[in-house]
């Protein structure tokens, strides 16, 4: 597939129209820096890349790239294109519309669709690629020859396998679950090591039996764990209210109320005698003491007893006295006592009715069987409102007496009611929950055994696409090695750098290095011994290799300034590569190398190839322009206005590049100069030699004859002449004017128009019969024999 | 549209998944399915694949 015709329109460099016209042909694009050369790759990528170039990437450049894509002074009433025409008048066609709209479209209609699955990276190349590739890593090198491998389909595969891994392992919570089970399980194992439906329905009926509840045996296991969990929730709930109870009853019953009430009233009895007495003995002392104090007398030893009448020792009184003092004491002491115990009482009297003033035990209070506990916690209520602490009469005593072995019987009883304790209560609640686990567990395990089983066939998916991916990388890569060492030997002939290959570093995946000999030396990067020329050039090789690659062979290729860093020899060498190796491809070359393009332009055969110049850049409203001649004297021509001596300056550099391509194609045996002057030789030199080599070599055909070919020579000595005047770094001194430039760049374009053939167009060294020593045009009507 | 290159993924696949296909066919005929369809072989996005993981799962579990 060939390329007739690039139009562009306000696209990047282009002004209102410029159109790349291949004739069919290889083309060879010669523009100077800024000449607007890499808008026809750009339209290509852009074309291929839906709307994108990979160099213009800018987060302002906007969606469609239009700040890059569109020319800067495009008149508001156009729109910017970028049209491919292909042979058979397959037209291809990108369109940013006035409004900002972006039209891709083509002719037919379904071409667009297909030119987008072009892989560009084996179409275009450009200079920049070429040297970051090579110093990339072997990850970036991975990523850069994945989609030239063909093995992007692979590499979609085997990504696609491993998120979709990740999102069922992400969805099935398959770690959750492996973490739940486990926790689950844990609880099970607590209770069973066998967790068969005997043992677990055996588990049941123990607790059923406990709590007095009926199962049917006949029902499946997990539904009676199911039933007998409710019933034994509800148990639960009853049992708060009776553990409550039956700890206020023991409470009730440590207050021990009977004791309390049994001291208190012997207490009270004891005093009760003693007092009576007491109170006779103290009116009777009263008396007797009231009759001593009349009878004694001064100095008496005896007196009489008040009490019987008796003469008594005064002594013996006094010890009588305190007889019935220490009696009093006693009495004293009981008395305390008795209001102590009536103070013990009353205290556990008003606990006891604190505990039962508990929410449950009053609920349980009010139903019928316990009225008459709770009519006696009513009195008991009441009597502990009165200070009974302070006077205890016979009515408390008797009220007490009466209501306290109800309690305390009331108490006995509850006390013997003892609820089932909670520790067993949560024990068997665990044993039916880690039952009822059991299903979900099972569930767990059989979800995570199916996704694990999926997540193990994506892992051997994965495996084996990558499997495939390395064996078919190897297969490529090998392929493309050979093809690589053909070209490279060609850039490089008899060099001491041998076996340059693709490979896999150490089986690694997503990853390719380049290993080359460097003077029969292994080495696993070109990093570490070539230079940057050399690296570019292997670049260069690999690319072309890739650009082999069977199923894009037909398809044309886009090389934009990639011989930059090359010397002059290999550039030589890729356009002997480029000449034989390429044949069948359609080539597009872009070049600001001057020289280079001069090389070109008088090696490769016009019918294969056309030349085109581009004018140097004026301005965006003009955009890119074609130079109207073959050659690259516009570069002058551009300095003539501002800059006569710069244009001068300009017209011999070109013409040192045109002599010596010449002289060296025509074989002019020139003396050998010392140091670098062989390379420094000015173009007055080659045209001294070859104006002398011409008078003999040089040979035209007129009907059967041959005759010297006089007419170029004239028009190179008319060239010499007027350089040695004009343009010699060593005899001009003068300053140039306009018209000796214009007259000047005239008179050496003819010159260089003149070694080629005015009837084929063909350079007259093009076609050589080594043997003979003759070259010849293409027509051969131009011969030149040679030494 | 199915061409050699799904073809040839497709058969990595199958051949991979030879358990899946004894143990879970619903699973494995979903996967297949997809993968005649050009699914694995081209970019999918984070959603289709969390679409199809789910599909697979549900398919599985159901």
């Amino acid at each position: 597939m060939k390329i007739k015709n690039i139009g562009l329109s306000w696209f990047r460099g282009s002004g209102e129209t410029i159109d790349l016209n291949t004739d069919m042909k290889n083309v060879v694009v010669y523009g100077a820096n800024g000449a607007g050369k890499s808008s026809f790759s750009d339209a290509l990528e852009y074309i291929i890349g839906e709307g994108k170039v990979k160099h213009l990437i800018h987060k302002d450049i906007g969606s469609k790239q239009e700040k890059g894509i569109v020319n800067t002074h495009r008149p508001s009433a156009r729109d910017t294109t970028a049209k491919f025409i292909f042979d058979d008048d397959i037209q291809v066609y990108v369109q940013i519309k006035q409004d900002g709209r972006l039209i891709f479209g083509s002719q037919p209609k379904e071409f667009i669709d297909f030119i987008q699955t072009w892989k560009l990276e084996r179409l275009l190349l450009r200079q920049d690629e070429v040297a970051n590739f090579i110093v990339d890593t072997p990850g970036g090198k991975y990523s850069v020859l994945l989609p030239l491998l063909g093995l992007d389909d692979l590499e979609h595969a085997a990504d696609n396998t491993t998120k979709l891994h990740k999102s069922i392992s992400d969805i099935s919570k398959l770690e959750l679950n492996k973490s739940t089970v486990k926790l689950l399980k844990q609880e099970v194992d607590k209770y069973f090591t066998d967790t068969s439906d005997a043992e677990l329905l055996k588990a049941l009926k123990t607790i059923s039996d406990n709590y007095g509840i009926k199962i049917d045996l006949t029902e499946n296991v997990f539904e009676i764990a199911k039933k007998l969990h409710q019933s034994i929730m509800a148990k639960f709930d009853s049992i708060s209210p009776e553990i409550s109870r039956h700890a206020t009853f023991n409470m009730i019953s440590e207050e021990d109320l009977a004791s309390k009430l049994s001291v208190a009233l012997n207490k009270e009895n004891e005093i009760k005698d003693k007092i009576d007495r007491l109170l006779n003995i103290k009116i009777e002392i009263l008396q007797k003491a009231a009759s001593y104090n009349k009878n004694i007398e001064k100095g008496t030893t005896n007196i009489l007893c008040p009490a019987c009448g008796k003469e008594i020792r005064k002594d013996d009184f006094e010890r009588h006295v305190n007889t019935e003092l220490t009696k009093l004491d006693q009495l004293c002491s009981a008395r305390d006592q008795a209001i102590e115990a009536r103070q013990n009482l009353k205290e556990s009297v008003s606990r006891v009715l604190v505990y039962t003033n508990d929410k449950y035990f009053k609920d349980w209070l009010d139903q019928e069987p316990q009225s008459k506990f709770k009519e006696s916690l009513s009195s008991l209520t009441k009597i502990n409102s009165q200070k009974w602490e302070e006077r205890f009469t016979s009515e408390t005593q008797v009220t007490l007496s009466s209501i306290i072995p109800i309690i305390n019987q009331a108490v006995k009883v509850g006390i013997k009611k003892e609820p089932p304790s909670n520790k067993k209560l949560l024990e068997h609640i665990d044993v039916i929950k880690a039952i009822n686990n059991l299903p979900e567990i099972r569930k767990i395990e059989k979800h995570t055994t199916l996704t694990m089983q999926i997540l193990e066939a994506l892992e051997n998916s994965t495996s084996k696409i990558r499997d495939t991916i390395r064996f078919k990388t190897k297969e490529v890569i090998s392929q493309i090695s050979r093809d690589i060492q053909h070209l490279w030997l060609i850039l490089h002939p008899n060099e001491p750098i041998e076996d340059v290959q693709l490979y896999i570093p150490r089986d690694e995946d997503k990853s390719i290095d380049v290993e080359l000999k460097f003077y029969g030396v292994n080495q696993p990067s070109p990093r570490f011994t070539l230079s940057e020329g050399h690296r570019n050039s292997l670049g260069l090789c690999i690319f072309l290799a890739l650009a082999r690659l069977e199923k894009n062979k037909h398809l044309p290729i886009f090389l934009d300034d990639i011989v930059s860093s090359l010397d002059r020899g290999h550039r030589g060498n890729v356009t002997e590569l480029l000449k034989n190796e390429f044949d069948d491809r359609q080539i597009l070359l872009f070049t600001h190398d001057r020289e280079w393009f001069t090389e070109l332009r008088m090696l490769l055969p016009t019918q294969n190839w056309k030349m085109l110049v581009l004018k140097p850049w004026s301005n965006p409203s003009i955009g890119m322009q074609w130079s109207t001649s073959e050659f690259t004297f516009d570069d002058a021509r551009e300095h003539i206005e501002s800059n006569c001596e710069l244009a001068g300056n300009c017209v011999r550099q070109i013409m040192d590049a045109q002599m010596a391509i010449a002289a060296e194609k025509l074989k002019i045996k020139m003396p050998y100069a010392r140091s670098d002057k062989n390379d420094h030789r000015t173009c007055i030199e080659f045209l001294q030699y070859i104006i002398s080599a011409a008078k003999k070599n040089l040979k035209k055909q007129v009907g059967t004859e041959w005759v010297q070919y006089d007419e170029p020579i004239t028009l190179w000595q008319d060239a010499m002449a007027r350089l040695i005047v004009r343009a010699d770094r060593g005899s001009h001194t003068g300053s140039l004017v306009k018209d000796e430039v214009e007259n000047l760049i005239s008179v050496c374009e003819s010159s260089v128009k003149a070694f080629k053939c005015a009837d084929c167009g063909n350079f007259i060294w093009l076609a050589n019969q080594e043997a003979k020593k003759l070259m010849q045009c293409q027509c051969g009507h131009i011969t030149w024999k040679y030494d | 549209m199915k061409d050699d290159k799904s073809i040839d993924i497709t058969s990595i696949l199958e051949s991979s998944m030879i358990e899946l296909k004894k143990n879970n066919k619903e699973a494995y005929e979903l996967i297949i399915k997809k993968s005649k369809e050009g699914f694995f072989e081209n970019h999918q996005t984070a959603g289709n694949l969390k679409g199809l993981a789910k599909d697979i799962l549900d398919i599985s579990f159901k």
